[in-house]
């Protein structure tokens, strides 16, 4: 009886079955800790992944700005806009212009919504520089740099991204009083409609996915299709 | 979750080993009470090595316990158990003890197992060990000293003794 109890005391304090429970019981609890583990790492690892994307895409939108402003260096920058304009005078262009068609729809939509927000680079007449480019602005009205060429990535009251370019000695805000279109032009293939109002000229077009307006003042009309012309090529 | 396979495996091992690493166990932990947290550690690392398709033996059982019983006294305070009795006059006592040991008959009558417990935790370590190697395992005297590296008059001494004031020690609790 005693050996006995003697003996129970040990089987229940170091109890065989129970301890085996206890590992069958942890070894599952330490497959679903694996489990979580696992999960919540992958979750962090795709996390990373999302933001470091996101972090280089600016860091990438911010590279070419940088490149965009180092090209114009404050004391050349009146020689190279005077040179500018001998430039578009003395290029060959072969547009055609006519009368506007009110009835035509144009490339140019309002309601597109535009995904892509880059400032894409837009190559030049050599010898014309862009002034300076700027972040997203929320009021194109209020910008105002009239001297030089500037190319600016600006968001309309609809919300959509536009890249304006400007040659001109007024706002935007001034430009924008032309209401009706006066002719249109073709350029590879893309047809536009040219605003004009004395020697100020303006368009509105959509080339690949991205939105311009484009504002010229003191350019004749060849001169400012040979502006449209180095902003809408073919790739 | 583990298969079906392994889990019939490691029953199997279980049921095999689970005496000789016990007694592996008690005579090489520092304190009784580690007994069952080594065994489940011990037995842990089997499953997981049958998990991975690890062919397991006795022998590699064996190696799994020594380390595990190194490694769980590695980092860990070790608790040393005083002694409450003096062993200065254990030649003679030896003497005095009957070579077939019935005094638990009519000490522990009315036992509680955990006063039990309780006092043997409060011994010498070596005491709960050959407390577990004879009754739980049903070792000899000669085998318990053999593997707790004693003799088996010392053995013969430490049951003697315990028991004895075991029966104190309860009678005095009622």
């Amino acid at each position: 009886m005693s050996k006995k109890t003697l003996k129970n005391i040990f089987a229940e304090k170091i109890n065989k079955k129970e301890i085996y429970n206890d590992i069958i019981n942890e070894s599952e609890r330490k497959i679903s800790y694996y489990k979580i583990i696992l999960t919540s790492a992958c979750i962090i690892v795709l996390f990373c992944i999302g933001f470091v994307a996101n972090y280089r895409k600016n860091v990438t939108l911010e590279s070419k700005d940088e490149i965009y402003m180092n090209d114009l260096t404050p004391e050349n920058r009146d020689i190279n806009c005077s040179l500018s304009k001998d430039i578009f005078s003395s290029e060959e262009y072969t547009n055609t212009t006519s009368m506007i068609d009110e009835n035509k729809t144009y490339s140019y939509s309002k309601k597109d919504k535009i995904t892509n927000n880059i400032l894409i680079n837009i190559s030049l007449p050599s010898g014309v520089y862009l002034n300076k480019i700027q972040k997203v602005e929320n009021h194109l009205h209020d910008y105002k740099d009239p001297t030089y060429y500037n190319k600016l990535l600006y968001q309309d009251e609809n919300g959509f991204k536009k890249i304006a370019i400007s040659y001109s000695q007024t706002t935007f805000k001034e430009n924008n009083s032309i209401n009706s279109a006066t002719k249109t032009s073709k350029i590879n293939n893309l047809t536009l409609a040219i605003y004009q109002n004395s020697e100020i000229y303006m368009t509105y077009f959509r080339f690949q996915d991205q939105y311009y307006e484009v504002v010229s003042q003191n350019l004749n009309e060849e001169e400012f299709i040979n502006l449209l012309k180095s902003i809408i090529k073919k790739k | 979750m583990a298969s079906q396979e392994t889990l019939k495996k490691f029953n199997e091992l279980y049921e095999n080993t689970y005496n000789d690493i016990s007694k592996y166990v008690v005579c090489n932990c520092n304190n009784i009470e580690d007994v069952k947290d080594i065994i489940q550690n011990i037995y842990l690392e089997v499953f997981k090595s049958l998990n991975k398709n690890i062919t397991m033996n006795k022998s590699y059982i064996f190696g799994i316990a020594k380390n595990k019983v190194k490694d769980y006294y590695r980092f860990r305070y070790k608790d040393k158990i005083v002694a409450l009795f003096s062993t200065k006059n254990e030649e003679e006592t030896i003497k005095e003890i009957p070579s077939e040991i019935d005094i638990e008959q009519s000490t522990i009558i009315k036992f509680d197992t955990e006063l039990v417990w309780q006092y043997l935790k409060s011994k010498k370590v070596v005491i709960a060990k050959i407390f577990y190697l004879y009754y739980y395992l049903g070792l000899t005297m000669k085998e318990i000293a053999k593997s707790l590296n004693l003799t088996e008059s010392n053995v013969k001494h430490y049951l003697y003794r315990t028991l004895k004031d075991l029966s104190a020690y309860l009678e005095k609790g009622e």
